[in-house]
């Protein structure tokens, strides 16, 4: 026989407590007699008085011991068969609230000790498998099994950003469903301010790590400029999670030169905006929080001025005018023109873009745009008969193609078989008109057709349309991007060097840390030491740093409601009921 | 167990776990208007040493000019010639004096063991004592014989004013209503305290005498020219518990405790002492020619007062 909550077999604990208790009372069971002389004299007749017996024939303490028995039984969920193997999955929180000192030393390396404990306190029928819920939640390993737990533990990087709870119940939920290792059972040992896993179904125990905060937090940091580029206005929220109102001074620096200081008086649980123009010039802002408080993970925030940078690209057309001249419509863009036969791959290395005309070499080494591409290219599937496209739908969630009207375009082109790699943004009774997708690691946009014999190139969206690929083909760095996020940084962007001094390579780079991310090896329009985007740790996704009710929850395993844990409460209220017995007989008497 | 033994042991434990002094209970009035009137039909047996000295109703053994005939004797010189019956002189010419004797009323010692143990029981051994000596009180009083209230407590005792007549019955019934059974006593010495002063008449003890030294008071009452009547009351549980477990049996009077298990063979260790312990007193009683009486609390007081007392007490 096994049992589901054998912790709840310390109601057992009540039966000897009743007898103890009964057999106290019934040795105090006090009788007021007229005179205890005849009883003195009769009972020194006996050498010995049987003081001490199990009171078994009182009615009441066989109720009792029978109802805490059934109670037990009923709390501790017996399952009749083998012992079950258990599996506990640890989900380690590791968002920025993790961070917080008001657990010693802080609230992350108390949830490390205690995940090393339930490691070290594993039995040979269970199996422990560590998750790590941090901006992207991955599994650390199991035990036993290869990986040594111990060393990944003492190896977790700090706690920063959002913790990906979505991500980490989905690795629980393939855990758990994995089998062969027992009955699951989760441990998600978390911040006060995470909410809980969304595991319905899986029994969950939650060890919650600190209380209420108190810190204050640069919410949000940004920088927009002008139309023009003009003047630059600066953006900042300072809120205060403390339950009291919070003095504090904000500092902002400009490309290592401190701008300026203001006091901010922070109500408790509000915040205040800012907003002052960026000088001429300043390429990074960095604000801070110089109060010293329980979190000084979010202090700081790092905002780039958006500047927005040349692109090259290669135009390969043997009849490149009407496409030239809808090039013209995009800022900054500067067109090399070669005759087809002359494209190599050589030619777009290092540029921005490529945009191939009628014919479709192997990928190229830049993003490239495929305009009216050969039958027999390697990229896409088209059929060898011309047709009449049209547009006839639209996909909505496409950014691509919004507001963009292309239902009067009608071009002739190829019928296209749509590979799983790519998009359809706009589709038609004889095959799509705009593709768009990523393939290698690259970004790639087909238009199968040709604009040669048609008044698509007279039509008003057909630079509208050349615009926003360009854009996407070629898109600007973000200024600002969430903690995790993969960024493709520009063509002519070699590397980059994190905040930490790490050099990543391009075109696709972790932003793992908090802080400005600066260009290591550019070009001219993107010289050495250019901030290229930053990483502040108030990101949209990150913990919302209002506590959360600590409360311990499990899960049916039939996958129904969750029903709190009751055999804690119902053995106090017993205990408390025997308290009060006690104490209302012993008034009594 | 029936409905209505289960009560009476409710009632019972009510009484004995809070003390419920008397009137707690619903006890009503000492004596009923009938048992009042059967009452004036009885008198005191007392003996000839037994009158006060006061008219009654008693023969004495004073001589004295009373229209009661006692005897015939010869004249013998300085006797009284006017007592001398001249009838017989006539017939029989011998001076012979007719003598008469007194009528003289007794006196009634009423002896309450006041302690806190005569509260015990239900209904409590302090109703039935005071029920008791209300209807002997009473028939005193029916006869013009005195009757004198002592509230023995601890090892002291406190005389009520003697009453005499029927006209006292009421103040006899009032001063019985407001005692309290509270505290210990000491049986021999609140008696030897009572007669340390010369006493004459029929002195009855009223008590559970629950204590060794209680049959000392007996042969007390005797020295002390009393004529004793010795009531003891108790309650049917004293004679047999119905207790059974582990048990804290808690002295009334002392608060003294003995934590016990009675079994099967305490009771019955229980029940030989106490029988012997009533043997004692009743040998104490024959000894001292007393009259003795025990009394339960679930027997009606009639039937002491018609039965056992009066072969003893009462004529």
């Amino acid at each position: 026989m096994s049992f589901a909550h054998p912790d709840a077999l310390l109601g057992l604990l009540l039966v000897p407590l009743l007898l103890v208790f009964y057999m106290w009372r019934a040795q105090h069971q006090r009788r007021v007699v007229s005179s205890t002389w005849l009883w003195q004299e009769a009972l020194a007749r006996f050498t010995h008085h049987p003081t001490r017996r199990l009171p078994l024939r009182e009615p009441l303490l066989l109720l009792q011991i029978l109802a805490a028995l059934v109670l037990t039984a009923l709390l501790a969920g017996p399952t009749l068969g083998r012992p079950v193997r258990m599996h506990r999955i640890v989900v380690i929180d590791s968002s920025m609230a993790m961070a917080a000192a008001d657990v010693t030393p802080s609230r992350f390396v108390a949830a490390t000790r205690r995940a090393r404990a339930l490691l070290d306190g594993r039995g040979d029928d269970q199996t422990i498998s560590l998750v790590l819920a941090g901006p992207q939640a991955r599994l650390l390993g199991h035990a036993p099994g290869g990986t040594d737990l111990g060393a990944a533990l003492d190896r977790l990087p700090a706690p920063s950003g959002p913790a990906d709870l979505a991500g980490a119940a989905t690795l629980v939920r393939g855990l758990a469903a994995a089998g062969g290792q027992g009955a699951p059972e989760v441990t998600f040992l978390a911040s006060a301010q995470t909410p809980a896993l969304a595991l319905v179904g899986l029994p969950v125990r939650i060890e919650r790590f600190g209380g209420a905060l108190d810190d204050q937090r640069i919410d949000h940091f940004s920088v927009r400029c002008a139309v023009d580029g003009s003047s630059c206005q600066a953006f900042a929220r300072v809120s205060n999670t403390a339950p009291r109102s919070v003095a504090d001074t904000f500092s902002v620096a400009a490309d290592g030169r401190v701008l300026g200081r203001q006091i901010l008086q922070l109500a408790a649980g509000g915040s205040l905006e800012l907003d002052f123009a960026v000088p001429a010039g300043a390429r990074a802002l960095e604000a801070t929080l110089l109060r010293p408080d329980a979190l000084a993970a979010d202090n700081a925030a790092w905002a780039i001025v958006p500047v927005a940078p040349p692109l090259h690209a290669v135009l390969a057309s043997d009849a490149p005018g009407l496409i030239l001249r809808a090039l013209r419509g995009v800022p900054g863009l500067s067109v090399q023109v070669v005759a087809t036969s002359q494209f190599q791959d050589s030619v777009a290395a290092g540029l921005d873009l490529a945009i191939l005309d009628g014919i479709a070499p192997d990928l190229p080494p830049a993003p490239t745009l495929f305009l009216n591409p050969p039958v027999d290219n390697t990229l896409l599937s088209l059929q060898a008969r011309s047709a009449t496209l049209s547009v006839a739908q639209t996909d909505p969630t496409d950014p691509l193609l919004a507001g963009l009207d292309l239902s009067r375009l009608a071009v002739t082109g190829h019928r296209a078989d749509e590979p799983d790699w790519l998009q359809v943004a706009a589709d038609g009774p004889s095959g799509p008109v705009v593709l768009h997708g990523i393939t290698g690691g690259q970004r790639v946009a087909f238009l199968p057709w040709s604009t040669t014999g048609s008044a698509a190139a007279q039509d008003p969206a057909y630079p509208l349309l050349l615009e926003r690929l360009v854009r996407w083909l070629a898109p600007l760095p973000p200024a600002t991007v969430a903690l995790g996020a993969l960024v493709t940084v520009p063509a002519s962007v070699g590397s980059v060097r994190d905040p930490v001094g790490s050099v990543l390579q391009g075109p696709l780079v972790t932003a793992g840390r908090v802080g400005l991310y600066r260009v290591e090896v550019g070009s001219e329009a993107y010289s050495k030491g250019t901030p290229l985007f930053s990483v502040s740790p108030a990101g949209p996704g990150e913990a919302i740093l209002a506590p959360v009710a600590p409360l311990v929850r499990t899960g049916s395993p039939d996958g129904g409601r969750l029903p709190l844990v009751l055999w804690p409460p119902v053995l106090v209220a017993a205990l408390l009921a025997l308290a009060v017995e006690w104490w209302f007989y012993a008034r009594k008497t | 167990m029936s409905a209505t033994g289960w009560l009476a042991q409710v009632r019972r434990r009510a009484g004995e776990g809070w003390n419920a002094p008397p009137g707690t209970l619903s006890e009503g009035p000492l004596l009923d208007s009938r048992f009042l009137a059967q009452l004036e039909r009885l008198s005191l047996r007392v003996g000839r040493m037994g009158t006060n000295g006061l008219a009654g109703e008693h023969r004495s053994r004073r001589q004295a000019n009373s229209v009661e005939f006692s005897d015939y004797r010869d004249y013998r010189p300085g006797d009284d010639p006017r007592l001398i019956d001249w009838n017989v002189y006539a017939r029989l010419g011998v001076l012979t004096l007719r003598l008469t004797e007194a009528t003289e009323a007794a006196t009634l010692h009423l002896l309450l063991d006041c302690s806190a143990s005569m509260a015990w029981g239900a209904p409590s051994k302090f109703l039935t004592m005071r029920r008791l000596a209300a209807a002997l009180g009473c028939i005193a009083l029916n006869r013009y014989d005195s009757v004198s209230l002592g509230i023995l407590l601890r090892s002291d005792v406190r005389c009520l004013p003697r009453l005499r007549g029927k006209n006292d019955i009421a103040r006899l019934l009032q001063n019985l209503d407001a005692l309290v059974a509270a505290g210990d006593l000491d049986v021999p010495a609140a008696i030897r305290q009572y007669c340390a002063v010369p006493r004459r008449g029929i002195g009855v003890l009223l008590s559970d005498l629950l204590s060794p030294t209680a049959i000392e008071a007996i042969p007390t009452l005797r020295r002390a020219g009393l004529q004793p009547v010795v009531v003891q009351v108790l309650d049917r549980e004293e004679a047999s518990p119905s207790l059974e477990g582990p048990f804290d049996l808690q002295d009334c009077e002392t608060g003294s405790r003995i934590a016990t298990a009675i079994t099967g063979e305490v009771l019955r260790a229980y029940a030989g002492r106490f029988a012997a312990w009533s043997e004692s007193i009743e040998a104490a009683c024959q000894a001292q020619r007393a009259t003795f009486v025990r009394l339960y609390t679930d027997e009606p007081v009639e039937d002491a007062v018609f039965g056992a007392l009066r072969n003893g007490l009462l004529a």
